[in-house]
């Protein structure tokens, strides 16, 4: 009886590991999975107040609407250092407003981040706040926050494989995350319960929960095409369980590994109007 | 073993059961709430990718209601091909932008009536003309009602007035680019104090209350950034250079100095011989940002000379002067974790002051050397909140004691303090001015509220503390304000 005690205890124990192995592997992949050297898109970010119309959830106010111009371009040996330039083109009262951002995989490295004013005619650095606790305000007023448009590093949590279940006729991995401590220090996520593709390496839905263990945030990623070569969710949606409020994210349009120039990069780009805009008009007719 | 084996077969059959429940439901084990439906906002239809590749389009997803989702349109094809067909004057039209406003504002120390009464239309225009030509222009218009200061200075029922801030063409190289026209300049890190930031004039006529990002004008200029990998170089050449705006005679924020409506006083403004200008080099070096400014200028604020008697009206005649000087500036920054150090300084060499000695009737300007210095700090308290702090300090290296309103030493304590709410569609400001030797303060807070996607409101109430009867604060002590503008958009 010991003996077989034993032999389970064993098994559970190799079978866990194992899982845990295994999670970590899966969320590897879709860390590494490729998003392209460089990104040129036009963003439409949606967001507004839900109510419960019959079974749907639909907006109870006119929906705060802004739209972007971005680029990105990888850089480092794993290409996990991004810069980005992004631009408002929409709404009206904000148009013009530039941001680049550099940010690194080097955990203890803050990101560098810097804004163009276009009424003010001034760039202006941006102090991106205490690593050590966690970031409030949410990514241009919409319900994503700082954190959910941050880069993941793997070592950053452990994973746990809860189980295998069908989504949307996928079958997929349900995979938690748990923040280490170093992380969890300045995370507004306790733990994240993720839907892995299991074919694809990628995300269809997340679910986020706050420092107190309440399921916060509710992430969907839809509409998933190859463009390009590269996987990418045309429509993500969050959820904001507590405010009620959701964002649409939507790539209008979308260009992955084009030749996109160094020097787009640098500060330039937002106080030079004749070399922005007609780089920006060159790189958009790359767009889909 | 039997019972090993009895219980492997209950174990199996219960997973199946499991996994073929989950499958006739649909419903998630781990998320028992995932029957959200979502509507879109908007029908915006996105295209299909028609790349060779097959698709891995999990367009079944019933999260959104996504009938209208896939369709034939194609918006970046009717994009490019609407730019191909439109008149020029469209694509102008697509890259303006315009500003309808409507804005009043109220004393609130004196009685409560309008100081302020305006509407006004502004346009701006950022184009590209060409491959390598930009075009940009912003200028407004404005009506002021019968009740607003400036109409009542003219006495007249209603004023009509325009204002260009900038018009320029810009024509871009592979390492430069070339500026010409009416442009704007901005120099330094100090937000509050100028100490570099003395390239372009700046309207003064509705003293403070002018935000700063309105209240800079352009001037006629030449002017280049060089980009190279040691550094970014700006330099310019302004000839017939403008001064600041003054507050129009008669209107509320005209300074009433006694005996001065005894004196006819004449306008010496700049010609095309008095030409300003600079260069600037600039350097981001990893968390470091350094500048080094130096140049030419003609002093925004004018001097009064005493030229002449007019023996016909018997009053003397005044001219209004503005002199030139020479700057050299330092402005840096730092940033670490929550925090943005700034740092500023200037030399200015020869700067004029008015001087005024009634014995020996001799008004005119005297020359003074000034370090202007001032050091900042910016804390983001990880989106919560932001707080700034400046300190500033100029200090005349002669003797002062024959200069009018002016210290040797004049220090300044800037913070202010920033809060958004509701997704940054409210934001809550609060500045706070003291002056050191004076013991002036004021304090001013400020609520913008996004009340739609292109309407906005922007209300602010300003309270004055002025304690110092020789500071020029002093004429504006009972200038307490509340001010409304809404502007719209499109």
């Amino acid at each position: 009886m010991k003996k077989n005690l034993f032999v389970t205890i064993l098994l559970v124990l190799i079978t866990t590991t194992s899982k845990a192995q295994n999670a970590k592997e899966i969320m590897q992949k879709v860390i590494d999975r490729n998003n392209g050297t460089t990104e040129i898109s036009r963003v439409r970010l949606s967001t507004c107040r839900v109510i419960k119309e019959g079974k749907k959830y639909v907006c109870a106010d006119a929906p705060r609407i802004k739209v972007l111009d971005m680029v990105r371009k990888d850089y480092g040996p794993k290409e996990k250092d991004h810069k980005t330039v992004s631009i408002i083109i929409e709404p009206a009262s904000e148009k013009g407003i530039g941001f680049l951002q550099y940010d690194y995989e080097q955990i203890d490295k803050d990101t560098d981040q810097w804004l163009y004013l276009s009424a003010l005619g001034k760039v202006k650095r941006i102090v991106s706040g205490n690593e050590n606790e966690p970031k409030a305000g949410s990514f241009f007023g919409t319900e994503f926050s700082y954190e959910d448009m941050e880069s993941i590093h793997i070592d950053d949590y452990t994973y746990t494989i809860l189980g295998s279940e069908t989504y949307h006729k996928r079958p997929c991995w349900v995979i938690e995350s748990i923040p280490g401590k170093k992380r969890a220090q300045k995370s507004n996520y306790s733990k994240f319960m993720d839907w892995i593709d299991k074919k694809q390496y990628i995300a269809l839905k997340s679910i986020l929960f706050n420092r107190q263990g309440k399921k916060i945030k509710k992430i969907y990623n839809n509409d998933i095409e190859t463009i390009d070569n590269i996987l990418v969710p045309r429509k993500t949606l969050v959820f904001n369980l507590e405010t009620k409020r959701r964002t649409y994210l939507v790539y209008e349009k979308i260009a992955f590994n084009k030749t996109v120039s160094d020097a787009f990069f640098s500060q330039r780009t937002l106080t030079d109007s004749v070399f922005r805009e007609s780089t920006l008009k060159k790189y958009q007719s790359y767009l889909k | 073993m039997m019972y090993l084996i009895f219980h492997s077969r209950i174990l199996y059959i219960l997973i199946t059961l499991i996994v073929c429940l989950s499958s006739v439901h649909a419903k998630s084990m781990f998320d028992s709430d995932d029957d959200m439906l979502f509507d879109l906002d908007e029908n915006k239809q996105i295209k299909s990718e028609t790349n060779s590749e097959p698709h891995s389009s999990f367009d079944d997803d019933p999260l959104i209601d996504d009938d209208a989702v896939f369709g034939d349109t194609d918006d970046f094809q009717d994009d490019e091909s609407a730019a191909k067909d439109n008149p020029y004057y469209e694509q102008l039209l697509k890259d303006a932008r315009f500003t309808l406003g409507y804005a009043f504002s109220n004393n609130l120390r004196v009685k409560p009536s309008f100081v302020t009464h305006e509407t006004y239309l502004r346009s701006e225009i950022q184009t590209l003309l060409s491959e390598n030509l930009f075009f940009q222009f912003d200028g407004r218009l404005n009506y002021f009602f019968d009740n607003d200061h400036r109409t009542q200075a003219q006495h007249k029922s209603a004023l009509l007035d325009t204002h260009l801030r900038e018009f320029f063409f810009q024509m871009g190289f592979e390492q430069f680019n070339v500026t010409l026209g009416r442009q704007i300049v901005v120099w330094g890190k100090a937000d509050t104090q100028i100490i570099t930031d003395v390239v372009s004039p700046r309207d003064n006529s509705d003293f403070i209350f002018i935000k700063l990002e309105d209240s800079r004008f352009g001037q006629l200029m030449l002017s280049s950034d060089i980009y190279t990998k040691w550094g970014n170089l700006f330099i310019f050449l302004s000839p017939k250079p403008l001064t600041d705006q003054e507050p129009e005679k008669g209107t509320q924020y005209d300074i009433k100095i006694p005996g001065m409506d005894q004196v006819i006083i004449n306008n010496d403004a700049l010609t095309f011989s008095d030409t300003e200008f600079g260069m600037r080099w600039q350097q981001s070096l990893g968390k470091t940002e350094l500048s080094l400014m130096a140049g030419y200028f003609f002093d925004n604020r004018y001097i009064y000379h005493f030229s002449d008697i007019d023996f016909i009206r018997k009053k003397p005649i005044f001219e209004k002067i503005y002199h030139s000087y020479e700057m050299f500036g330092m402005a840096a920054s730092y940033v670490s974790g929550a925090y943005l150090f700034k740092i500023e300084t200037a030399f200015k060499n020869r700067l004029s002051f008015q001087k005024v000695d009634l014995d020996q009737l001799d008004i005119g300007a005297i020359e003074k050397d000034v370090v202007d210095f001032g050091i900042g700090v910016e804390y983001n308290a990880n989106g919560r909140y932001q707080i700034s702090g400046e300190i500033s300090n100029r200090f005349i290296t002669n003797s002062s004691e024959d200069l009018l309103f002016t210290n040797k030493n004049s220090t300044a304590i800037y913070t202010i303090f920033t809060k958004d709410f509701f997704n940054e569609t409210l934001t809550f400001e609060y500045v706070f001015f003291y002056h050191v030797q004076e013991q002036n303060n004021f304090h001013q807070f400020r609520l913008t509220n996004e009340i739609t996607d292109n309407f906005q409101m922007n209300v602010s109430c300003a309270f004055f503390s002025i304690k110092d009867k020789e500071s020029l604060l002093w004429y504006y002590r009972n200038e307490d304000r509340l001010s409304v503008d809404f502007q719209y958009y499109f």
